[in-house]
C-alpha cells in the first residue's frame, strides 16, 4: 500500500520539480488512487475502521449482536458479489479502450481495481465477521478507533 | 416519491444494523436500481468514475500530511509557542488547547484525530494543574470542531468535490471569520467558566534566548499551514500540490529538524492514511452510484419542489437545513454526511439564493457539531476516555461551549456578509 | 414527410454533458421536441443536461453497454472508445465552416465513420459545432506564433491539441473543463484555447481571460451517439423519425450558432476582452508549424490515411481568407 502512496508522490513531485507538466502523471496517479481506495477499503475492514453507526446495536445483548452480525455479513456479501460480477463485465469492456495520455494503456487495468478491490472486501468482511463471532466481546467501531488513535 | 422513501428506509435500516455507511449506501442503491429497472451493470462504472477526478488526489495527501504532523513533533512546537503567548493566563492550558486546534486542526479532516492528538498532549497536564477532568475533556472536544472551519481543512475539500464547481480557495477563505469567532467565542466562554476558580498560573520566566528559540521553532512549524493555505489561495499550487508539498515538508522537519520521525513511524503513518483515505474515497465512489439514480429519477427536482411547497423563505429553508444537519451529525460522521447530502441539497439551496460558499461553511459546521453531542459524539467520547471520566458529565460541562458553536452556526446561516467579504476580497465567489 | 406512424411507445434517455442554457443544450432540446412532434408523442426523449448522468466518456460507455440510449459530448471524449473523430481534430483540417459542415453531412464520410463506430457497437446520430479553437490568454496577448513560446496552455485530453501547443513551443497541461476556471485563477496556466462561445458561456471573459487571438486552429464538435445493436433492432420508421429529427436539429443549430457566437464576441469585447484577428501571413505561420509537426505524428496510427484522403477530397478548398468563418468583427 505504501508503495502506491510513494508512487503518487513521485508522480506529482516530478511534475512539480521539473515544472514540465507530465500529463501522464495526472492520469497515473488518479488510477493509483483508485487502486489504493478499493484495496485500502478492505484493510479498513480488517481494522474495523469504516464509518458505521453502532449506537443502536450497542444496546443489544451479545447474542443478538451476533445474529445481526451474520445478517449484515450476508447483505454486504451480496452487495460485493454483485459489484464483482458486474465489475468484471465492466473491466472486460476496458480491453478495447485506451488512455491516449498514458501511452495508450488499456483501460482494463484501472477498471480492474473495482472487481479486485471488492473481492478483497468480500474476503475481509467475511473474515472479520467470523473472528467477531468467535470472540467473546463484539467490538464497536468507536472503541476500536480509539485504540488505534490514542 | 414512494421509491425515494423506500430507498431511505432501506438505507437507514442497513445503517442501523451497523453496516458501514458506504456499503449500506451501495446495497440500498442495488435494490432501487433493480426495482426501478435501471441497469445494474452501471453500478461498477459509477463507482469507478466517482474517483475519476484528478483533484481527488488531494484527499490522501491532506490526510497523510495531518498524520505526519502529529508524529513529527510539529504539534509540540506549536504548543510551546502558544504557551509563550497565552500560557500565563489563568487556565492557560485550556486556551492553548483551543489555539492549537484552531491552527492545526482539520488538515487530516478528522476532528476526531485532533481530539486525540491534542488531547493526549494537553488533557493529562490540564487535569494535573486544574483538577477538573470534565473541563479539560470538554475544551479539547469542542475546540476540535474549530479546526476544520479555519483553513486548512479537509472537510472543506470534500465539500468542494461534493458540490462540484466550488473553489477550494474560496471555501478556505470563507472559513476564516467564522473560525475565529468560534475560537475566540470559546475562549471567552472558558474565561467565564473559570473566572471564579482559583486556578494556578504558569509562571515561567522565559529568557530572551529561550523566547527566540521558541519563536524560531514555531516559525518552522507554522510554515506548514501557511504553505497549504497560502499556496492555494495565492495561486501557487493546486490543492493536490499543496498537500503533496505539505507531506514533504513534514517529512523534512520530522527527519532533519525535530529528528522525531523514524521510518517505522512513517510506515505506520502511510498505512493509517491509506486506510483513512480509502474510507473517505470509497464513500465518494459509492455516492456516485446514488447520484446517477437520483438524477434519472429527477430527485433533486422533487426535493426542491417539496421545499418550495413548504416555504419560499430562505431563512426558513436555512433553519430546516440546520435542523437536518444537527440531526444527521448526531449519527453519521461529517465526511460521509457531506458526500451524501451536498449533491442533493446544494442545488435546492441555490434555488433559494444561498451562496455555495455560505452553504459550505453551514454544512461543515452543522455536521461537526454532532461530534460533541451524544449519542455518538466521537470527539466527546475520545476526550472523555483520555480524561478517564464519563461522557455525560463532560457533555453537561460542555454546554456553554456548545452554545457558542450554535451561536456561530446561526451567524453563518443568517449573516453571510460578515464572512463572505474575505473570499470576495481575493476574487473568489 | 412529416409524421411517422409508430406502433410502440419509446421512452429514451439522452445524456448531454453541456449545460441546458448553452446552444448545445438548446439543440438537444430541439431534437427531443422534433422527435416527439414527428411521432405524435410516441417517442419520448428525456434530456439530462449538464453532465447529470456523468462525464462524456462515461456516458459514451454507458450507451455502448445500453445503460442509457443517447449520449453526447465533445467528440474528443469519444477518443478512448474510438479515435475515428481525431481526423476532424487535426490542426487546420477544416479551414472554413463550409468544409467543416460538409464533413459532418457528407454521405461517404458519414458511412465511413458509422462503419468504424459500429465495430465499437456505436452509431453516430448527430453532430453539432462548437466552432474552432481560439487562443485566450490572461496576461500577454498572442500576436504571433513566437509569443506562445514557453507559455503553459491548458489542454483538453485531445492528443492532437496537446501536440499543437508543443509544435508552437508552448507546453500543455491537461485540465478537465470543470477545473479550468480555478487553474486560470491560480495562474497554473497562461491561457487556454476553446471556441468563442465556450469562453463566453463559462464566463471566462469576466476577469479570467483578457486577450483572445482568432487562430481557428482546431475545429471540434459535439457528437451524439446511440447503441448500434439497439439501433439496428429498431423498426425502420423509428430510425427515420430519429434521423430526420437529428438532421433538422443540426440545421436549426447551424443558424442559431452564427447569431449566438457573434453576440458572444460583442459581449466579450464590451467586457474589455481584446479580440484580435491574425493577418493572413501570420495565420500561415501558425498553420505551417502545426501541420508540419502534428499531422505526421498522427497519420498512420491514429488517423487512417485512407480516411484522411477521403475527407480532403470531399471538403474542397477553404476559399478566400476573409470569408471562411462566420465571425463579425
Ligand atoms: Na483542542
Ligand atoms: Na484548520
Amino acid at each position: 500500500m505504501s508503495i502506491l502512496v510513494i508512487v503518487i508522490f513521485a508522480a506529482v513531485m516530478s511534475r512539480y520539480v521539473f515544472f514540465t507538466p507530465l500529463n501522464f502523471a495526472n492520469m497515473l496517479s488518479k488510477y493509483l488512487v483508485m487502486w489504493l481506495t478499493f484495496l485500502g477499503a478492505s484493510i479498513a475492514i480488517r481494522e474495523g475502521e469504516h464509518i458505521a453507526v453502532n449506537f443502536f446495536v450497542n444496546f443489544l445483548s451479545n447474542k443478538k449482536k451476533k445474529l445481526i452480525l451474520i445478517v449484515s455479513n450476508l447483505i454486504v456479501s451480496l452487495f460485493c458479489i454483485t459489484i464483482i460480477y458486474y465489475g468484471i463485465l465492466f473491466s472486460i469492456n476496458g480491453i478495447t479502450s485506451t488512455d491516449p495520455l498514458l501511452f495508450g494503456m488499456r483501460m482494463i487495468y484501472p477498471y480492474l481495481s473495482v472487481p479486485v478491490g471488492f473481492s478483497f472486501i468480500l474476503i475481509q468482511y467475511n473474515l472479520f465477521t467470523i473472528i467477531q463471532l468467535f470472540s467473546n466481546e463484539i467490538k464497536s467501531n468507536e472503541k476500536k478507533h480509539m485504540q488505534e488513535v490514542v | 416519491m414512494p421509491i425515494i422513501i423506500f430507498f431511505s428506509v432501506i438505507f437507514i435500516s442497513l445503517v442501523l444494523l451497523s453496516i458501514p455507511v458506504a456499503f449500506s449506501l451501495g446495497t440500498a442503491s442495488i435494490f432501487v436500481y433493480y426495482l426501478s429497472g435501471q441497469p445494474l451493470g452501471n453500478i461498477p462504472m459509477r463507482i469507478w468514475t466517482g474517483l475519476d477526478k484528478f483533484s481527488l488526489i488531494a484527499i490522501p495527501f491532506f490526510i497523510l500530511a495531518g498524520e505526519l504532523m502529529s508524529t513529527s513533533g510539529i504539534l509540540e512546537r506549536l504548543m510551546d509557542f502558544a504557551r509563550l503567548i497565552i500560557g500565563r493566563l489563568k487556565g492557560g492550558l485550556l486556551y492553548i488547547n483551543i489555539l492549537v486546534s484552531m491552527i492545526f486542526g482539520g488538515i487530516n479532516g478528522s476532528a476526531v484525530a485532533d481530539s486525540s492528538a491534542v488531547g493526549c498532549l494537553l488533557i493529562p497536564s490540564s487535569i494535573d494543574e486544574y483538577g477538573d477532568k470534565e473541563l479539560a475533556a470538554s475544551v479539547t472536544a469542542s475546540s476540535s470542531v474549530v479546526g476544520p472551519i479555519i483553513p486548512p481543512s479537509l472537510p472543506m475539500l470534500i465539500y468542494a468535490f461534493a458540490a462540484g464547481n466550488v473553489s477550494v480557495a474560496g471555501l478556505f477563505l470563507s472559513g476564516i471569520v467564522p473560525g475565529i469567532l468560534l475560537g475566540v467565542g470559546m475562549m471567552i466562554s472558558t474565561y467565564f467558566m473559570i473566572k471564579n476558580k482559583n486556578y494556578p498560573r504558569i509562571d515561567v520566566d522565559y529568557s530572551t534566548k529561550e523566547i527566540l528559540r521558541i519563536i524560531r521553532r514555531f516559525i518552522l512549524a507554522a510554515v506548514l499551514p501557511i504553505i497549504i493555505v497560502g499556496g492555494i489561495v495565492g495561486g501557487i499550487f493546486t490543492p493536490t500540490e499543496a498537500g503533496c508539498i505539505a507531506v514533504f515538508y513534514a517529512l523534512f522537519i520530522g527527519f532533519f529538524i525535530t529528528k522525531e520521525l523514524t521510518f517505522k513511524k512513517v510506515y505506520k503513518n502511510l498505512i493509517r492514511s491509506t486506510i483513512v483515505s480509502s474510507i473517505v474515497l470509497i464513500m465518494i465512489a459509492v455516492a456516485n452510484v446514488v447520484t446517477w439514480w437520483l438524477s434519472i429519477q429527477g430527485v433533486p427536482q422533487i426535493i426542491s419542489n417539496f421545499f418550495q411547497q413548504i416555504t419560499s423563505s430562505t431563512n426558513i429553508f436555512l433553519f430546516l437545513m440546520i435542523i437536518l444537519y444537527l440531526f444527521v451529525g448526531l449519527f453519521i460522521e461529517a465526511a460521509a454526511a457531506i458526500i451524501m447530502l451536498v449533491p442533493v441539497f446544494l442545488p435546492v439551496a441555490m434555488t433559494y439564493g444561498v451562496h455555495p460558499l455560505q452553504f459550505g461553511i453551514l454544512t461543515v459546521l452543522g455536521l461537526l457539531i454532532g461530534l460533541v453531542t451524544p449519542p455518538v459524539g466521537l470527539c466527546l467520547s475520545i476526550a472523555s476516555s483520555i480524561a478517564k471520566t464519563e461522557i455525560e458529565k463532560v457533555f453537561i460541562k460542555n454546554l456553554p461551549l456548545l452554545a457558542v458553536q450554535f451561536g456561530v452556526l446561526l451567524i453563518v446561516a443568517y449573516f453571510p456578509e460578515l464572512y463572505l467579504w474575505v473570499p470576495r476580497l481575493f476574487g473568489f465567489g | 414527410e412529416d409524421g411517422y406512424n409508430i406502433d410502440e411507445e419509446y421512452s429514451l434517455r439522452m445524456a448531454n454533458v453541456i449545460p441546458e442554457r448553452d446552444h448545445i443544450g438548446q439543440a438537444c432540446n430541439k431534437f427531443a421536441e422534433l422527435v416527439e412532434e414527428k411521432t405524435n408523442g410516441k417517442i419520448d426523449v428525456t434530456v439530462f443536461h449538464g453532465g447529470q448522468l456523468g462525464s462524456g466518456r462515461e456516458t459514451y460507455e454507458a450507451v455502448q453497454q445500453s445503460f442509457i440510449d443517447i449520449a453526447g459530448d465533445s467528440y474528443a471524449n469519444l477518443y478512448t472508445l474510438s479515435p475515428i473523430f481525431e481526423a476532424f481534430h487535426l490542426p487546420y483540417m477544416f479551414e472554413s465552416r463550409e468544409q467543416q459542415l460538409e464533413a459532418y453531412q457528407n454521405e461517404e464520410i458519414r458511412e465511413y465513420i458509422d462503419n468504424e463506430l459500429s465495430k465499437k457497437n456505436l452509431k453516430w446520430l448527430m453532430t453539432l459545432e462548437f466552432g474552432p479553437r481560439q487562443i485566450g490568454t490572461i496576461n500577454d496577448p498572442v500576436k504571433s506564433v513566437s509569443d506562445l513560446d514557453g507559455m503553459q496552455m491548458r489542454a483538453s485530453r485531445s492528443p492532437t491539441e496537446i501536440s499543437t501547443y508543443e509544435a508552437w513551443g508552448a507546453s500543455a497541461v491537461t485540465i478537465d473543463w470543470p477545473e479550468v476556471p480555478e487553474s486560470l485563477r491560480l495562474g497554473m496556466v497562461d491561457g487556454e484555447a476553446v471556441s468563442y462561445d465556450a469562453f463566453w458561456s463559462a464566463n471566462h471573459h469576466e476577469g479570467l481571460i483578457n486577450y483572445i487571438t482568432e487562430t481557428n486552429f482546431q475545429s471540434y464538435g459535439y457528437a451524439l451517439v446511440v447503441n448500434y445493436d439497439w439501433w439496428e433492432s429498431l423498426p425502420e420508421n423509428v430510425q427515420k423519425a430519429l434521423d430526420s429529427s437529428a438532421r433538422e436539429a443540426e440545421k436549426w443549430h447551424v443558424n442559431m450558432l452564427t447569431e449566438h457566437v457573434n453576440m458572444n464576441i460583442r459581449e466579450m469585447r464590451e467586457e474589455g476582452v481584446e479580440i484580435r484577428q491574425l493577418p493572413e501571413e501570420e495565420y500561415l505561420r501558425f498553420k505551417d508549424k502545426a501541420r508540419d509537426q502534428v499531422w505526421d505524428k498522427f497519420i498512420g496510427d491514429t488517423v487512417n490515411q485512407e480516411f484522411l484522403d477521403l475527407i480532403q477530397s470531399e471538403i474542397g478548398e477553404p476559399g478566400p481568407y476573409e470569408d471562411r468563418w462566420y465571425f463579425e468583427h
